[in-house]
């Protein structure tokens, strides 16, 4: 049954997917820029209102439902797809091309999804093609990596399903709308599997751990879209729920004090991505119109400064081939226009007024205190200066600034610097004018970021974690070294159940090969001369009646024993 | 640092202390801190130093290890 005739958005970048691998190799980049830049033409251009639903058995599937929450997050999702195309431009591998349009379709797909059963179907289908854009590295430590990343999310995603099917039990119908708080087991499945894809401690590891090891187009990507699908479907599905508050305020502060500790530069940026989505999750936990709002608006800012993060450490990575901080240094002369955007990115995430990040952080800690919650407000608050402390101050201050290390770079490609200038501008259009961000929000919005108090908390915090940087750069100083985090429960022992579960398995099989092989060889030995069994000579010849024929004697005694055992059955019968 | 950095930054604070106390600050929900002049500059400078050495107390007693630590076992 179809209500509406409405393409769902997603298929445009899928079909671009499919379509790319049958183009000449040289279309190929342009095609991968044209499939992106025509899903946001239509997602931009796309009523909100339309709906498709198709009866599938006895099922209602919702393939399509566009409302503002849906468009706002797919204008985003389309907008960095084709500036991610742009960046990746140079990059001729169709693989990775058509893994990134397949990702930000599903994503698309997920954002659009009016029943849990095509969201999940799309939630799986991102988890694989992000993989592919960790593996393209092609060197172990991703391959390993990326492992563990889809390993992650099939076991996030087989808790969500499962509870989609209780959910669907229970209630018979599959339509995603918000779940009632503390409601039955299904919907805090549901929930699990959600906020292990929004990175969430404990279960954010898969993230810290993969996105730094991934490619440097596919790290962009992996940043924009992952973790705010699991914030659109919390926005959608999970408003109100006050234990996304504390985990929220408590994300906002775990991934600042990691990325304090860590010496990869896409390792600090990393950590970040929890830390930001830490306040969408507060937001979401705090659940009035202000802080949903708040919630959207602050994805949205944050897809934009953090790909455009990545994009600037991703340009390093090309220009040097390192990512760490002990290893870079000094390279502001030979890269001052990364400097400049991705210092334009890093204002933005610190929340610099005329930036897009103040006009978007700001709604949720105000949201916090319009409600009450003044910890939860200040633990925010906290957070935002360790942000601009690792990523405006640390990340930039041991890569550009400090000594030169001697590293050399190569000329970085046009394309990477245009896409760098396109998502900087519009992380400073934002800034300037929030109304162009804020009209695009699902509630009603009455807020002025630049109001007197904003900006005098603001200006104060940064100025002088400036300072506190400036008194204890010496301590920030970066070491050679790894951070422990809750991966270590599942590398740790890696080896061991290694050594138990594949190593002592293949063992058990090769033994028994090895024993059947022997087996069947003697067995096939024997066939060929059974007489050899009776025989001394054991030599592996086949059977010749001139050879192995019995000894006279040998026949004799046989013959002599039949005669002997048949007259004692005689005797003992009569 | 550069004294023509430190000016700003001086300037700036003063800037940020006027508007404060000229413009009665007050986001308008009664928050305790709001009663204390330049709170967030304590805070800032505060918040600074505390999340640094909290990280580093954090990473040399605890957390840090040498960078093959996985790929040694």
């Amino acid at each position: 049954m179809i209500n509406d005739l409405v393409i769902p958005p997603s298929l445009v970048m899928l079909l671009g997917a499919f379509l790319i691998p049958f183009l000449p190799k040289k279309m190929r980049s342009a095609a991968f820029m044209f499939f992106s830049f025509a899903s946001l033409l239509y997602i931009w251009t796309i009523p909100v209102g339309k709906i498709l639903a198709v009866q599938v058995m006895n099922y209602e599937l919702i393939l399509c439902r566009v409302d503002a929450l849906s468009r706002i997050f797919g204008i985003i999702f389309a907008f960095i797809a084709f500036a991610g195309s742009l960046y990746s431009f140079h990059i001729k591998e169709t693989s990775q091309q058509c893994a990134a349009l397949i990702y930000a379709g599903s994503a698309i797909g997920v954002t659009f999804a009016g029943d849990f059963f095509t969201l999940f179907i799309y939630w799986e289908l991102m988890a694989v093609a992000s993989t592919v854009l960790i593996w393209a590295r092609r060197n172990k430590d991703a391959k390993k990596a990326g492992f563990r990343y889809l390993l992650y999310h099939v076991f996030g995603g087989g808790i969500l399903f499962m509870g989609i099917l209780m959910h669907l039990s229970e209630s018979g119908s599959l339509s995603v709308i918000p779940l009632t708080q503390g409601g039955p087991l299904s919907s805090w499945l549901i929930l699990l599997g959600v906020i292990i894809n929004a990175a969430v401690p404990p279960f954010h590891t898969w993230l810290s751990d993969a996105y730094p090891k991934a490619t440097i187009t596919g790290a962009v990507f992996l940043s924009a879209f992952t973790t705010k699908t699991a914030v659109y479907v919390l926005v959608r599905i999970f408003p109100g729920w006050e234990i996304l508050l504390v985990l929220g305020t408590v994300m906002t502060l775990y991934g600042v004090i990691f990325a304090v500790l860590s010496n990869d530069i896409r390792g600090v940026l990393a950590y970040h991505i929890i830390s930001q989505v830490g306040y969408m999750v507060a937001g979401v936990g705090l659940g009035t119109e202000m802080a949903l709002n708040g919630s959207t608006a602050h994805a949205f800012s944050h897809i934009l400064y953090k790909a455009l993060l990545f994009m600037g450490a991703g340009a390093v990575l090309y220009a040097t081939g390192e990512s760490k901080l002990t290893k870079l240094g000094g390279l502001h002369k030979s890269m001052r226009p990364v400097l400049i955007l991705y210092m334009i990115a890093a204002f933005s995430i610190s929340g610099f007024p005329l930036f897009n990040g103040f006009i978007s952080k700001s709604m949720v800690i105000s949201a916090a205190g319009e409600s009450h919650q003044e910890l939860a407000m200040l633990l925010m608050l906290l957070a935002s200066v360790g942000t601009f402390l690792s990523v405006g101050l640390k990340l930039p201050y041991f890569t550009w600034m400090t000594e030169h290390k001697g590293l050399k770079s190569k000329k970085i490609p046009h394309n990477m610097i245009l896409a760098m200038g396109l998502v900087a501008f519009f992380c400073c259009l934002h800034g300037v004018m929030p109304s162009l961000l804020y009209k695009l929000l699902p509630y009603p919005l009455h807020f002025e970021p630049y109001s007197i108090p904003h900006l005098v908390e603001t200006g104060q915090i940064l100025i002088f974690t400036f300072i506190g940087f400036w008194l204890l750069r010496k301590k920030l100083r970066p070491h050679a070294t790894i951070t422990l985090d809750l991966d270590w429960f599942y590398r740790r022992p890696a080896g061991v159940f290694r050594k138990i579960f594949v190593d002592g398995v293949d063992s058990i099989f090769k033994w028994t090969t090895d024993r059947m092989m022997t087996l069947v060889g003697r067995v096939t030995r024997l066939a060929n001369n059974p007489v050899a069994l009776f025989s001394r000579d054991q030599t592996d010849s086949s059977y010749s009646p001139d050879t192995s024929r019995p000894r006279m004697q040998s026949i004799l005694i046989f013959v002599l024993l039949t005669f002997i055992v048949l007259v004692l059955i005689g005797l003992l019968a009569a | 640092m550069k004294k023509w950095i430190v000016l700003i930054l001086f300037l700036l604070t003063l800037l940020s202390l006027y508007a404060e106390l000229s413009f009665s600050v007050d986001a308008g929900h009664g928050h305790w801190w709001n009663k204390i002049p330049g709170f967030f500059i304590f805070f800032g400078l505060l918040g600074c130093i505390l999340l640094i050495l909290f990280a580093k107390a954090l990473g040399k007693y605890w957390l840090i290890r040498d960078e093959n630590y996985y790929d040694d076992k």
